[in-house]
C-alpha cells in the first residue's frame, strides 16, 4: 500500500553519510555531487511522502513490534510538509555548500548529511523516545558543523551550544522518563489518549522538561542564549541549515508535545506570552548588532517566536500562520545566510557598516531584497501570510496587548533591516567580486520560491487545512 | 455576466500595470515607454467606466469584496493620470536603470488601484503593502537613508492599520466592509482610531509628518506620482474608514458638537494645525524639494480637516482638494524636476532667472502655483473655499484661522518658488540654459488641465463627489455647472471669469497704447552703487527677518523629538542586549532558571 | 434665458462705478499727499497732482521694460484691483458680489498683489525682491488680525456674503456697534494692508527705493499708480462695508434710485473718513522694522481681535443674538 518508504528520509542520509569517508578515499571531487544528489534524491522522496500523507496519515511501524511499543514512524500532513521543507532547503542550501573548500571536507558533508538525517527523524517519528535520539543526532551533528571553522568564533560558539543543547536534551530525557515511568508507553498517539492516567504534578515537570527541552532547539527565550555565537561562528551554510533546518524540526517537535501529545488547551497563553518575549528579547538585540551574521541570528530568533506565539494563540488560522511562517521563515533565512556568506567573503569583513554597496550587483541584491521584505512580511511574498494569519488569529483571541507588543517589536525590526539595505545599496562602494554560481543559483531559487508562493499562495494553504486535525491531537 | 466585467476591471487597472511592471524590467532600454503604454491603458480605459458600479463577493479562503464605483473611480483618475504624467517625464530624466524605476512604478501603480478597487481588509492590506514596499524600493534608489525613514512611517501605518483590522476581526470574524454589524461603540473607536492613524500617516499629518520632506526628496518623476498620486491613498482610507465602514450614524453615536461627531473633531484639529505647521515650515525651506514636501504637508492637513469634519461640504471640499492637490503638487514636482534636470542644482538661493530660459516650465508651475494658493482662477481655489466654508458655517473658530492663516503663508513660500528659481537675477552658468525637453512639457501640460477646466465648470468634478457623497451616506452639496453654495455664501466661476477677462482686456488696452524698449536685466536702477561682479539674487535665506522672529519657536522640532526618541530607544536596546553576557554559566542558569519558574507557574496553574 | 438688455445695463453701471472708484482713488492720493504735507508744515501738491502723473505717465514714449514677465505687474496688478472692486458693494450697489462671497474677496484681492509681485520679481533688481519679501511678510503680519476680524464678522452675522451683510446691518445695526474691538483690530490691521506708515517698510523710498516699484517707470508706473489708487479704495470700502455698514442708510427696495445716490454719498464720506485716519497715523509715526511690525501684529491687533472672536462666538453661539 505504501509507495515509498518514509524510513528512506532517514536511511538514506545516514547510508550515505557513512559511505562518504569510503567515496572520498577515491575522489574527493565527487564528494559535492554525491551529496547533493542523495538530498535531491531524499527530497524527491520527501514529495512522495507529502503526496502519500496528505491522502491519509502514515503509520510505519519498525521492528515488527504494535504501536505501545515499538518504534513508529508518523507521517501526518504536517510532518510531510515540514519534513519537505526540510529536504528543499537542504538540497538549495547544498547547492551552496559545494563551495565549500575547507578542509575535512568529508567530514563536513557528512555531518550535514547527519544533520539532515537527524531533522528528518525528528519530524517524523511517531515516537517520544526516537524523538530523542533523533534530536540527539542532530544536536551532535550541530556541534560538530558549529565548530567547523575551527578558529576561536567556532569553538566558543559550539561549546556554548554543546553546554546548552546537552542540558536541552537532558531535559527532554527526564520528561520522556517521567512519562514513561507513568504510563509505560513512548507512543506520541498512545501517551496522548491515555495522559489523564498521569498524575497532574508529574505532568507539568513532564511537560516542563519537554518544553524546556525543545525550547533550546526551537530557540524559545531565554534558552536561546546559544544562538548568536554559534550562528555567528559557524560556516555560512551551516547557519543557513540551522535556521531552516534544524531549527524548524525543534519547533514542529515543540509542536507535536503541545499539542499533540499534550492537548493543552487552558495554558496556551502561556506558549504565547513566552512567544512574545522571544520575538521581543530577539529583535530588539538584533538592532543592537553591528555584525551581519549576528543580526540575522538574532533575526532568526524573532522569526521562531513569531511561530511560538502563533502555536500558542491556538487557533486554527494562527497555527495555519504558524506553519506558514516555518515554511516562509525557512527559505528566506536561509536565503538571508547565504547572501550574508556571499557578503563577508566578498567584503573580508562581518562588520555590516563596511558592506557598503554590496547589494548593487541584481544578483545578490534583487534576492536580498525579496528575502528581507518576506521576512518583514510583505505580500506578495510568503513572509505576509504568515505573519498576517498569526496576528489575525491572535486578534479573534483577543491578544491586542500582546500584539501590539510584537508589531513594536516588528517595528524594531523594519527598522535593523532598513538600516542593512541602506547601507547595502549605498553608493560609492568598492567594487566587490561578482558571485558564482554556487552563490546565486541558491540565492535565486530560493527568491523564486518565496515570490512564487507569494502570489500563489493556495497549495500551501490548502496543506494547512489538516491543522484542524492536528490541533485536535491528531497526526 | 457581471462578475466577467469586473474581472475585466481588475485586471486593466491592477493586473495589467503588474504584467506591465514584469514587461518593463525585461524591456530595459525601452522600459520607460513600455511603463508609459501600460500607465496610459488604465488612465484611457477609465473613460468607458465612468458610472459603473461593479461589485462582486470572491471567496478566495475569506470572502474578499473587490468594488468599482465612482469613489474607486475618482481616486483612479487622479492616480492613474499623475502616474501617465510621470513616466512622460521620467522619459528624459531616468537614466539610471530605468527598468527598475519603471517596473517599481508600475507595481506601486497596481498597488494604488488594487487599494481603491477593495472594499475588504485582506485586499486592501495587499495591495497597501504592495504599493507600500514598492515606493520604499523606488526611495531606495535615490537614497539609502530617506527610504529608511519612509519605511519606518510606512511600516508604522501598516502595523496600525492591522491593528484596526484585527480588532474588526474580532468583533465580525470578517474582512468585509460590509459585515460590519453588531460591533459595540468602543470597538468602533478603537478600529476607526487605528485605521485613522494608519492612514494619516500616509497622508503626512503632523506629528506623523517626517518621513515626507525625506521621502519627497528623492527622483523628482518619482515623487510626483508619490506626493500627487500615493499619498491619496490615505485620503481615501480615511474616506472609507470613517464614512464607508462606520458611517455618519455611528461616527455622531460618540457624540456631536454642532453637527460634527466628536471623534472626527480631534482629527479635524490636528489635520488645521498640521496646515499651519506645514506651511511655517515649508516658508523657511532652502531646498527645493523639502519646501515642495512640507508644502504638500500642509495641503493634506487641509484634506484632513474636511474629513474630520465630515459635513457634507467639508467632505467634499475634502475630495476636491485631494484631487487638485494631486495635481497641482505632482506639477510642481515635475516643475521642480524640470529644474533640478537642467541646473542640477536643488537650491533655491543656487538658483534665479530660469523663467526668462524655460517659459513653459515656469508658466506651468505658476499655474500650478495659482492652485496651490488657491487664487480663483484655478480649481485650487474653490476646494480650499469649500472647506473654509465648511469650517466658518459650524463656527469652527481654532479651525478655521488656523487653515486661513496657513493659505496666507502658502503665499509667501509660492513666491519664495517663483522668485528664487524663476525671477530674480539670471546667473552666468545658466545663461544658456535650454527649456525643458518635450515630454516634460507635456507631463506638465496634461496635469495642468484639471486644474483650468474645473475652475471654470467646479460643476463636473463635483457631480462626481456629490456620487461619492451620496454613497457614503454623508449628505449632499449645492451645486451647479458653474456655481456652488454653502449655508452662509457661494460663488460662480463663469461670473469670475467673464469680468475677470473684461477687466484684464481693458488693462491690455491701456498697456498696448505704448510700445516699450526691452533692456538688459543689468540695466538697473541700484542708487549708481552697481557692482557688477555681485550676484544680485536676492535669495538665500529670504525670509530672514520672518525667521528671526520665529526662532524661539523653530527651536523645537519634531524631528528633533523623534531622534531623541530612537536614541533613547537605541541605547536601551544596547542594555537589553546585556542579558546576552556571552557566558555560558550565565546561560546555563537561565536555563535553570526558566525551568524553576516555569514549574512554579505550572503548580500555581495547577 | 438669460436677460441680456438688463445684463448689459448692469455691466454698463458696473464700468461706471468702478471708473469712478478708480477716479476717486487717484484724489484720494491726492488728498493724501496735501494732508501728510500740511501736518508736516509743508505746501504739498495740489490734490489733482495724481491725474496728471497718470496722465504723464502713460503718455509718455520711451518705457523701459525687462522682459515679459514684466509685464505681468501692470496687467495683473489693474485687471486685479479692477476685479476686486468688481466684487466689492459701493455704496450699497452690489456690483458683482451678489456671484461670490467674502472668502472668495479674500482671494481676488491677492491676484493684484501676486501679479505685481511677479512683476517686481521679474525686474531682476535686488531692492525688488527684497521689496515683495518684506510685503509678504507683512501680509502674513496682518493677515493674522484680520482673518479672525472676518471670522468674527462671519460668526456673528451667519453669512460670507458681503450683499447680505450690508442688509443684514441695515436692518440690524453696524458691525462696529455689535464688535467695537474688532472694528479696532481691522482699523489697525487696515494700516498695514494700506502699506501706510507706521508699516510702510515694503515700499521704504529711502532704504530700497519703493522696494517692488523700483524698476518701473513710464506706462508701467502709470499703470500701477491706478493699481493702488484702486488699492485705496479696496481697502477702504472692506472696512466701511464690513463694519459701518456699506454707507447704506437708505433701503433701495423702498427708495429706489434716490437712495443709491444717497448711499453712495454717505459711502463716500465714510471711505474718506476711514482714509483720514489712515492718513493722520501715516503723517505722525515712524516706520516698523519688518520684523517688529510682525511681532506688533502678532501681538496686540491680534490679541484684540481675538477677544472680538470670543464676543462674536458667546454672541452668536450662546446668547443667541442672531441678525
Amino acid at each position: 500500500m505504501i509507495a515509498v518508504h518514509p524510513v528512506l528520509l532517514i536511511a538514506i542520509p545516514l547510508f550515505f553519510a557513512f559511505l562518504l569517508p569510503l567515496i572520498g578515499l577515491f575522489s574527493k571531487k565527487v564528494l559535492k555531487y554525491v551529496v547533493t544528489g542523495t538530498i535531491a534524491l531524499n527530497t524527491i522522496i520527501a514529495l512522495l511522502v507529502f503526496r502519500e500523507a496528505l491522502n491519509s496519515p502514515i503509520f510505519d511501524i519498525l521492528g515488527g513490534f504494535k504501536p505501545p511499543l515499538g518504534i513508529v514512524l508518523m507521517v501526518g500532513p504536517l510532518g510531510g510538509f515540514i519534513a519537505l521543507i526540510i529536504n528543499m532547503a537542504g538540497l538549495i542550501i547544498s547547492i551552496y555548500g559545494m563551495e565549500m573548500k575547507k578542509e575535512p571536507l568529508v567530514k563536513y558533508y557528512m555531518l550535514s548529511l547527519l544533520l539532515l538525517m537527524g531533522a528528518n527523524g525528528m519530524v517524523l517519528t511517531g515516537d517520544l523516545f526516537n524523538l530523542f535520539v533523533f534530536l540527539e543526532v542532530t544536536s551532535i551533528a550541530s556541534y560538530g558543523l558549529a565548530a567547523y571553522n575551527k578558529d576561536l568564533k567556532g569553538f566558543e560558539g559550539a561549546l556554548k551550544y554543546v553546554i546548552l543543547g546537552s542540558i536541552g536534551s537532558t531535559f527532554v530525557l527526564i520528561g520522556i522518563a517521567l512519562i514513561y515511568s507513568q504510563l509505560r508507553t513512548l507512543n506520541m498517539l498512545d501517551i496522548a489518549t491515555r495522559l489523564n492516567e498521569m498524575d497532574p504534578y508529574v505532568k507539568i515537570v513532564a511537560f516542563t522538561s519537554l518544553f524546556l527541552g525543545f525550547g533550546v532547539e526551537a530557540e524559545m527565550f531565554p534558552l536561546n542564549t546559544w544562538v548568536p555565537e554559534t550562528y555567528d561562528g559557524a560556516p555560512h551554510s551551516v547557519s543557513a541549515m540551522f535556521a531552516s533546518m534544524s531549527a524548524k524540526a525543534g519547533i514542529f517537535a515543540l509542536a507535536r508535545v503541545i499539542f499533540t501529545i499534550f492537548a493543552f488547551t487552558n495554558y496556551l497563553w502561556f506558549v504565547v506570552i513566552m512567544g512574545v518575549l522571544t520575538v521581543f528579547f530577539g529583535e530588539i538585540i538584533a538592532y543592537a548588532q553591528r555584525d551581519i551574521k549576528r543580526m540575522l541570528a538574532y533575526s532568526s530568533i524573532g522569526q521562531m517566536g513569531m511561530i511560538l506565539m502563533g502555536l500558542g494563540i491556538g487557533t486554527t488560522m494562527a497555527v495555519e500562520g504558524a506553519f506558514f511562517q516555518m515554511f516562509s521563515h525557512a527559505m528566506a533565512k536561509a536565503l538571508l545566510f547565504i547572501a550574508a556568506g556571499y557578503m563577508i567573503y566578498a567584503t573580508q569583513t562581518e562588520k555590516m557598516s563596511e558592506m557598503k554597496g554590496i547589494g548593487r550587483n541584481p544578483l545578490i541584491g534583487i534576492p536580498l531584497l525579496i528575502g528581507i521584505l518576506s521576512i518583514l512580511g510583505m505580500p506578495p511574498f510568503i513572509g505576509f501570510y504568515g505573519k498576517f494569519y498569526i496576528l489575525m488569529g491572535g486578534f479573534s483571541e483577543g491578544y491586542y496587548a500582546i500584539i501590539a507588543l510584537f508589531l513594536a517589536a516588528s517595528l524594531v525590526e523594519v527598522a535593523y533591516y532598513a538600516r542593512f539595505i541602506k547601507i547595502a545599496f549605498e553608493g560609492g562602494g568598492k567594487r566587490y567580486p561578482s558571485p558564482k554560481a554556487t552563490v546565486y543559483i541558491p540565492l535565486l531559487l530560493f527568491a523564486v520560491i518565496i515570490v512564487i508562493f507569494g502570489v500563489y499562495p493556495k497549495p500551501i494553504f490548502e496543506i494547512l487545512s489538516h491543522v484542524t486535525t492536528f490541533l485536535t491531537g491528531g497526526v | 455576466m457581471e462578475i466577467n466585467l469586473l474581472w475585466g476591471v481588475f485586471g486593466i487597472f491592477v493586473l495589467l500595470p503588474l504584467a506591465g511592471s514584469i514587461l518593463s524590467y525585461l524591456g530595459k532600454k525601452f522600459a520607460i515607454y513600455i511603463g508609459i503604454i501600460f500607465a496610459l491603458i488604465p488612465t484611457i480605459m477609465l473613460y468607458p467606466f465612468y458610472a459603473q458600479n461593479i461589485s462582486e463577493l470572491i471567496n478566495i479562503g475569506v470572502n474578499i469584496n473587490l468594488v468599482f464605483d465612482t469613489t474607486t473611480w475618482f481616486f483612479m483618475l487622479m492616480i492613474d493620470t499623475v502616474a501617465f504624467a510621470s513616466f512622460l517625464f521620467a522619459i528624459s530624466c531616468v537614466k539610471k536603470k530605468p527598468e527598475g524605476f519603471a517596473s517599481l512604478m508600475l507595481l506601486s501603480l497596481a498597488g494604488a488601484n488594487g487599494v481603491l478597487m477593495s472594499r475588504d481588509f485582506l485586499s486592501l492590506y495587499i495591495f497597501w503593502e504592495m504599493m507600500s514596499w514598492s515606493a520604499y524600493l523606488l526611495i531606495l534608489r535615490s537614497s539609502g537613508e530617506y527610504a529608511r525613514r519612509y519605511l519606518l512611517f510606512g511600516i508604522l501605518s501598516a502595523y496600525f492599520i492591522i491593528m484596526g483590522i484585527g480588532i474588526f476581526y474580532y468583533y465580525t470574524g470578517s474582512f468585509l466592509f460590509s459585515d460590519s454589524a453588531g460591533i459595540p461603540l468602543m470597538g468602533w473607536f478603537w478600529i476607526l482610531f487605528f485605521l485613522v492613524v494608519g492612514f494619516a500617516v500616509k497622508m503626512a499629518v503632523v506629528p506623523l509628518h517626517v518621513w515626507a520632506p525625506y521621502a519627497y526628496s528623492s527622483e523628482p518623476s518619482f515623487v510626483s506620482f508619490f506626493s500627487g498620486g500615493l499619498s491619496k491613498l490615505g485620503t481615501f482610507g480615511i474616506l472609507m474608514g470613517m464614512y464607508g465602514i462606520a458611517g455618519l450614524s455611528i461616527l455622531q453615536g460618540f457624540g456631536t458638537f454642532r453637527d460634527v461627531s466628536l471623534f472626527g473633531y480631534p482629527f479635524a484639529l490636528l489635520g488645521a494645525f498640521t496646515a499651519f505647521i506645514g506651511t511655517i515650515l515649508a516658508i523657511f525651506q532652502d531646498d527645493l524639494r523639502k519646501l515642495l514636501a512640507y508644502s504638500s504637508i500642509g495641503q493634506l492637513g487641509y484634506v484632513m480637516v474636511g474629513l474630520g469634519l465630515g459635513t457634507p461640504l467639508a467632505v467634499s471640499g475634502a475630495l476636491f482638494h485631494a484631487f487638485n492637490h494631486a495635481f497641482f503638487k505632482s506639477l510642481l514636482f515635475l516643475g521642480a524636476g524640470a529644474v533640478i534636470y537642467r541646473t542640477g542644482k536643488y537650491k533655491i538661493s543656487e538658483m534665479g532667472g530660469l523663467g526668462y530660459r524655460m517659459p513653459f516650465t515656469f508658466l506651468f508651475v505658476l499655474f500650478a502655483i495659482f492652485a496651490l494658493a488657491g487664487i480663483p482662477i484655478t480649481s485650487g481655489f474653490i476646494s480650499k473655499w469649500m472647506l473654509y466654508e465648511a469650517a466658518i458655517e459650524k463656527k469652527f473658530v481654532i479651525i478655521a484661522p488656523l487653515m486661513l492663516i496657513a493659505s496666507v503663508g502658502a503665499f509667501l513660500y509660492s513666491f519664495r518658488i517663483l522668485y528664487g528659481v524663476f525671477l530674480g537675477q539670471l546667473d552666468k552658468p545658466y545663461e544658456n540654459i535650454k527649456e525643458a525637453p518635450l515630454p516634460m512639457l507635456v507631463a506638465m501640460g496634461i496635469l495642468m488641465l484639471p486644474l483650468l477646466i474645473f475652475s471654470i465648470f467646479p460643476g463636473w468634478i463635483l457631480e462626481w463627489i456629490d456620487d461619492i457623497m451620496k454613497s457614503t451616506g454623508v449628505g449632499t452639496i449645492d451645486y451647479n455647472t458653474y456655481s456652488y453654495y454653502s449655508s452662509i455664501g457661494g460663488a460662480n466661476m463663469l461670473v469670475l471669469w467673464i469680468a475677470f477677462m473684461l477687466v484684464f482686456i481693458v488693462a491690455m488696452l491701456i498697456f498696448l497704447m505704448k510700445k516699450a524698449r526691452k533692456v538688459d536685466q543689468y540695466d538697473n536702477y541700484l542708487a549708481g552703487e552697481s557692482p557688477p561682479y555681485v550676484q544680485l539674487h536676492a535669495a538665500h535665506n529670504f525670509y530672514k527677518p520672518l525667521r528671526d522672529t520665529w526662532a524661539p519657536l523653530l527651536k523645537y522640532s519634531i524631528d528633533r523629538a523623534y531622534e531623541k526618541l530612537s536614541r533613547f530607544f537605541v541605547e536601551g536596546f544596547e542594555e537589553i542586549k546585556k542579558i546576552y553576557t556571552e557566558n555560558p554559566q550565565d546561560y546555563a542558569a537561565y536555563l535553570g532558571i526558566a525551568f524553576l519558574l516555569f514549574l512554579f507557574i505550572g503548580w500555581w496553574l495547577l | 434665458m438669460i436677460d441680456w438688455i438688463n445684463v448689459l445695463i448692469q455691466a454698463g453701471v458696473t464700468a461706471l462705478y468702478l471708473f469712478l472708484a478708480i477716479v476717486i482713488g487717484l484724489l484720494f492720493l491726492g488728498i493724501g499727499r496735501k494732508v501728510t504735507a500740511r501736518i508736516h508744515n509743508r505746501v504739498g501738491p495740489p490734490v489733482y497732482q495724481n491725474f496728471i502723473d497718470v496722465g504723464k505717465l502713460l503718455a509718455k514714449k520711451t518705457n523701459i521694460r525687462h522682459n515679459w514677465i514684466f509685464d505681468f505687474a501692470p496687467l495683473f496688478g489693474l485687471a486685479g484691483v479692477l476685479l476686486t472692486l468688481a466684487y466689492l458693494p459701493m455704496g450699497g450697489y452690489r456690483l458683482l458680489s451678489g456671484e461670490g462671497d467674502l472668502i472668495l474677496l479674500l482671494y481676488v484681492m491677492v491676484i493684484p498683489a501676486l501679479g505685481f509681485a511677479l512683476g517686481a520679481g521679474a525686474s531682476s533688481n535686488p531692492n525688488a525682491g527684497v521689496g515683495v519679501m518684506r510685503a509678504l511678510t507683512l501680509m502674513l503680519s496682518y493677515e493674522m488680525p484680520f482673518l479672525l476680524v472676518l471670522l468674527s464678522i462671519m460668526i456673528l452675522y451667519n453669512t460670507a456674503s458681503l450683499d447680505v451683510l450690508l442688509s443684514k446691518q441695515m436692518h440690524f445695526a453696524w458691525a462696529i456697534a455689535m464688535l467695537p474691538l474688532s472694528a479696532l483690530a481691522a482699523d489697525m490691521a487696515l494700516q498695514g494692508m494700506m502699506m501706510e506708515k507706521p508699516f510702510d517698510i515694503p515700499l521704504a523710498p529711502h532704504e530700497i527705493a519703493s522696494g517692488p516699484m523700483v524698476e518701473f517707470g513710464g506706462k508701467y508706473l502709470g499703470m500701477l499708480m491706478l493699481y493702488s489708487a484702486g488699492s485705496v479704495i479696496v481697502e477702504t470700502t472692506l472696512f466701511v462695508d464690513l463694519f459701518l455698514g456699506g454707507g447704506v442708510v437708505l433701503d433701495p427696495a423702498t427708495y429706489g434710485i434716490l437712495a443709491y445716490v444717497v448711499n453712495y454719498l454717505v459711502w463716500f464720506l465714510l471711505i474718506f473718513v476711514v482714509w483720514l485716519i489712515a492718513l493722520f497715523i501715516n503723517a505722525v509715526f515712524p516706520r516698523f522694522r519688518i520684523e517688529q511690525a510682525f511681532k506688533f501684529y502678532w501681538k496686540w491687533p491680534t490679541i484684540i481681535a481675538a477677544i472680538g472672536l470670543v464676543q462674536a462666538y458667546i454672541m452668536s453661539a450662546f446668547l443667541g443674538v442672531m441678525p
